[in-house]
């Protein structure tokens, strides 16, 4: 045989039970397959303590052996919800809208779902048709809380929103890894978009990837009112998951603020922080330049194991992927 | 019985026609404009290019103490692009190639080839799709945003990229006396999707590529100019699904001055064809041929200033 694989590997599951991604060093497997070692044989709760998929299933279909409470009987179950997705970042696949009814004026703001489909904490997700909140749409916005066909809660502040957005659509994107990457800046909890201060802090609505010592830069129309930090390049000084301080006095700028829906309507373009190169780290001692700010391709292949599978709260489990010899048929 | 073609065996019914029908071809666009890097080998895997920082202007005259100014710091940015491996490949038994009429070992050359170069172009573009900077069209009318892409908004670009002080990529075409021609000034490169054809030809004033006064250096990626912007096309061009504020397909056109991005290859690993004759890789009754390609690539922007995405939507 000119190529067969096997990968394996453990991980804990989260508290409370939760989906959770196995970064695969080839592309798709053919066979993947789940144990519960913490579950197994422990009959206390009805558990899935194994599941399978192939090649060739539908999207988020899965097999699964699940063992009954005090009995310890196993059964089989097909499931066709949070099962297994296999995704190729570099080739996501694309999700259908799905609508909301209501995105409120707050801080974080959220968004009234009948049906929140697959969406997930830590997701990103885009909006579009927002109708009264049109500044909010064809953004990445990240999910910070989800409440399963109810609603979902944006990396967002969205009180200083005129309106409150009556009807549109939510979108679940899996963005590409090329890194670093642009990314939008707004207003998020704590911070107005762009801080008026002398080291200024730039907030964003996805997680980011800058690092300390890398150069940015910062594309800002008059939409926003910070004109003056258009195509402003400083260096980063910290970090959070969402926001950069930046070695760039703004304390004399204009305040940074979204424009109104009928103005975003009428066609800007978003603020934005790029990434720019790199610099020297300040106070690094010998001084030198990071070369974490290198421009990489960091895609990659995912399982995403779902809440149908991952059934336990903190259990330990072992997965395995198989890869069997494809030969080319006339 | 009466022996018609109904009862004729397939194998009389059929002929098998050795000339292979021809395998759609991406064009490819992304690297058009990037500046070639070789990485040499054994040299790591980042490859660092730096740029020293324009000074401050001083236009105020010492006074007549004559003292000297404080110095000016002297500022460099680097850039740094990680190189990555690519490969892939395919696996014949030897009944095949020794049954098949055709050279099928040849058409998996040629179509690894393929591969690997669209490959090299899909990387590029989702570099640019990472850093660009994003200028929404708003000179259309479709009432989306971004709109289609119109002259003003083509122009806008052309204006940040002068103002940027970008240079141009191409010279311009100068006029000649052929009827129904028009000249074409020196111009940024533009790179984009196939599906923007219909918003292309609906611009005011584009010069679609057979009315240029001469064709002879333009390439068949190439479908027209604006002003002082011309236009390459090609079926994988970067496309941001639903990501307009009606929900709409945006297309990122990427416009570029020169030097704005690059690409990397390692010296040793640019571009590699690997055939494995039956026998290799555990194959000990010689059951089966492999041919592979690989691709060592970096790339990134390299003035973030020189590279702009003109989104688009009315695709």
């Amino acid at each position: 045989m000119t190529f067969e694989a096997r990968y394996s590997g453990s991980f804990t599951s989260a508290s409370p039970a939760a989906r959770h991604d196995v970064v695969l060093p080839q592309g798709q497997p053919d066979y993947f397959r789940i144990r519960n070692r913490t579950a197994w044989g422990d009959d206390a709760a009805e558990t899935s303590v194994e599941a399978n998929w192939w090649n060739g299933m539908a999207f988020d279909a899965g097999q699964t052996i699940d063992q009954a409470v005090t009995s310890g009987i196993l059964s089989s179950e097909a499931i066709t919800t949070n099962g297994f997705r296999f995704i190729d970042t570099a080739n996501p696949p694309v999700f259908a809208a799905l609508a909301q009814t209501n995105i409120t004026l707050a801080n974080p703001g959220v968004v009234s779902m009948t049906n929140t489909g697959s969406i997930a904490v830590g997701d990103v997700v885009r909006l579009d048709n927002t109708t009264g909140q049109l500044q909010t749409s064809g953004y990445d916005i990240e999910v910070t809380a989800v409440t399963s066909n109810t609603s979902i809660t944006l990396n967002l502040d969205t009180t200083n929103f005129a309106a409150v957005g009556t009807a549109g659509n939510v979108r679940l994107i899996i963005p590409n890894r090329f890194y670093p990457r642009y990314r939008y800046i707004m207003p998020l909890a704590g911070a107005v978009g762009i801080t008026q201060a002398v080291n200024a802090v730039v907030s964003m609505t996805v997680a980011h990837d800058f690092t300390v010592g890398e150069k940015v830069s910062l594309r800002v129309t008059s939409d926003y009112g910070m004109l003056e930090a258009n195509n402003k390049t400083a260096t980063v000084l910290s970090v959070t998951t969402y926001t950069v301080t930046l070695d760039l006095d703004t304390s004399g700028f204009t305040a940074f603020l979204p424009p109104t829906s009928a103005v975003y309507a009428a066609g800007v373009s978003q603020a934005q922080i790029l990434p720019a190169g790199a610099g020297p780290e300040v106070g690094a001692n010998p001084p030198g330049v990071p070369v974490t700010a290198a421009f990489d391709n960091r895609n990659r292949f995912v399982m995403r194991i779902g809440t149908s599978v991952i059934t336990s709260a903190t259990a330990v489990y072992d997965w395995e992927a198989f890869y069997s010899t494809k030969n080319t048929a006339e | 019985m009466t022996v018609g073609i109904n009862t004729l065996p397939p194998q009389i019914q059929q002929r098998y026609n050795q000339k292979l029908l021809l395998t759609p071809e991406r064009n490819l666009i992304h690297n058009l404009f990037a500046s070639p890097v070789e990485l040499p080998d054994n040299q790591g895997f980042i490859d660092r290019q730096s740029r020293y920082e324009r000074l401050d202007l001083f236009p105020v005259p010492l006074d007549d103490a004559q003292n000297n100014p404080p110095a000016q710091q002297l500022n460099r940015v680097d850039v740094d692009c990680r190189v990555r491996v690519y490969a892939t490949y395919i696996s014949l038994t030897r009944q095949v190639t020794i049954t098949n009429e055709d050279p099928v070992l040849n058409s998996a050359a040629a179509r690894l080839g393929q591969a690997l170069r669209e490959t090299q172009d899909v990387l590029q573009r989702d570099n640019l799709e990472a850093t660009a900077s994003v200028v929404n069209s708003v000179g259309g009318n479709n009432g989306d945003v971004p709109t289609e892409m119109a002259l003003s908004d083509v122009d806008d670009v052309t204006s940040v990229l002068q103002q940027n002080d970008g240079e141009y990529i191409m010279v311009k075409i100068p006029g000649e006396d052929r009827y129904a021609t028009s000249p074409v000034g020196d111009a940024y490169g533009c790179m984009l999707t196939a599906r923007m054809i219909p918003v292309m030809n609906g611009i005011d004033g584009f010069i679609r590529k057979q009315f240029y006064p001469n064709i002879n250096d333009t390439l068949q990626s190439e479908w027209g100019a604006v002003n002082n912007t011309r236009f390459f096309i090609s079926s994988q061009g970067s496309v941001t699904p639903n990501g307009s504020v009606l929900g709409n397909d945006v297309a990122n056109c990427f416009i570029t001055a020169k030097e704005g991005y690059k690409v990397v290859w390692q010296a040793g690993g640019k571009a590699k064809f690997i055939y494995l004759p039956p026998g290799y890789n555990n194959d000990p009754c010689m059951l089966r041929h492999t041919a592979g390609c690989s691709t060592y690539q970096g790339q990134c922007i390299t003035n973030d200033l020189w590279v702009q995405n003109l989104r688009s939507t009315g695709i």
